[in-house]
């Protein structure tokens, strides 16, 4: 008896070396969205920010971090702010954008950016 | 009993193992779906915003334009238009131009939007645009008869432009009807689960054009126009020829 209980606490304790990297992966995956969503909410800010001609650069490199800091989950990659001219029609346009490249694995990135026509207020 | 309890572990731990890896799909599913709907819905408001800002630019730059030779138009005590500028041909060129770049002005204004799409790594095809309120520039061109000081005289086509919205409201907006823009994207789930393997998500914009002035200034009151007149007696400011009024506007995205 004491020999077959010892057998099922065995597979269990086994058992559950199969669900670590199951919960592993889908906590990671969870975590890799919400930091694309908030990304995206950031690159977002950035970019109306940048287009709405009311504020200077320095003014909104600070309200980027400060707004990236409050994202605790976030861990990005370089943020790129700038004119966006490099794509097919957009140089009729006096585009800008935010770019933010979020780290997927090692070597791997995902882009994320918001491009928006400035206002001609700038 | 004993193999029962034995063989219980196992099958408690494959049912659950089989439950977790679900859970993870559900989950992989659940956040490429509301990555995806806060995507799109960035791109629909910078698409409309876009479009709106283009168009602002395009009634600004109009009235600019006009400036650099309506500014030679004097009225005589007649009540005719007369120019001042001894180069007439200078005059006629530059109204010429402008009536000529009138279609590029209007086309920009929807054009923008399937370019920010594109930008962003949706087609034109998911583009939906339901209420196209704002994507008119709601100008149009009109002739003014001109008279030389030396008696001769002539119609100058593009002499003059007047706004098109809101025919019965001095201080007016420019949209009478907002813009409606949307994305619509077939997200494809995880083909593991029996159904459903896609998902239609619809996001949608709606925007609109103000004519930003402060509407309590008794000068914005008495003088102004909506910034563009709605006819050739709105031009006319005392002894002066004024058609633009603060011409300024400014776009926003509605929630």
């Amino acid at each position: 008896m004491r020999n077959i209980r010892g057998n099922a606490l065995v597979e269990f304790v086994l058992s559950l070396f199969l669900f670590i990297p199951v919960f592993a992966f889908g906590l990671s995956l969870g975590l890799f969205f919400l930091s694309a969503i908030r990304a995206q909410s950031l690159a977002r800010f950035g970019t109306c920010l940048q287009t709405s001609g009311f504020f200077s650069d320095a003014l909104i490199e600070s309200e980027v971090k400060a707004y990236q800091t409050r994202l605790s989950l976030l861990k990005l990659g370089k943020i790129e702010r700038g004119d966006f001219r490099d794509f097919p029609g957009a140089s009729f346009y006096d585009f800008a954008s935010t770019k933010i490249r979020l780290p997927v694995f090692h070597n791997s990135s995902l882009t994320i950016e918001v491009v928006s026509q400035k206002s001609p207020h700038d | 009993m004993f193999k029962r309890s034995k063989g219980g572990i196992v099958i408690a731990a494959l049912v659950f193992v089989w439950c977790s890896f679900y859970l993870v799909i559900f989950f992989m599913d659940w956040g490429k779906l509301h990555y995806s709907m806060t995507k799109m819905q960035t791109v629909v408001d910078m698409a409309l915003l876009s479009s709106l800002r283009i168009r602002v630019q395009g009634l600004s730059k109009i009235a600019d334009r006009w400036r650099s030779f309506g500014d030679d138009f004097e009225l005589n005590p007649e009540g005719n238009v007369v120019i001042r500028e001894p180069h007439w041909m200078g005059v006629l060129e530059r109204a010429r131009d402008l009536q000529r770049a009138l279609p590029g002005y209007k086309g920009r204004i929807k054009a923008v939007i399937t370019v920010v799409v594109k930008a962003h790594g949706i087609s034109r095809e998911e583009l939906l645009i339901k209420e196209e309120g704002a994507f008119r520039l709601g100008i149009e061109s009109n002739p003014l008869h001109v008279a030389f000081p030396d008696g001769g005289s002539h119609i100058l086509t593009g002499g003059w432009y007047r706004r098109l919205w809101s025919s019965s409201h001095r201080l007016a907006h420019p949209s009478e009807q907002p813009t409606l823009v949307g994305i619509k994207q077939i997200i494809p789930m995880l083909k593991v689960r029996p159904q459903p393997e896609t998902w239609d998500v619809i996001r949608s914009a709606t925007g609109r054009l103000r004519w930003d002035v402060d509407l309590g200034n008794p000068i914005i009151q008495q003088r102004g126009n909506g910034g563009y007149p709605r006819s050739w007696q709105e031009c006319i400011d005392g002894s002066k020829i004024e058609p633009f009024r603060y011409p300024f506007y400014l776009g926003e995205i509605m929630k």
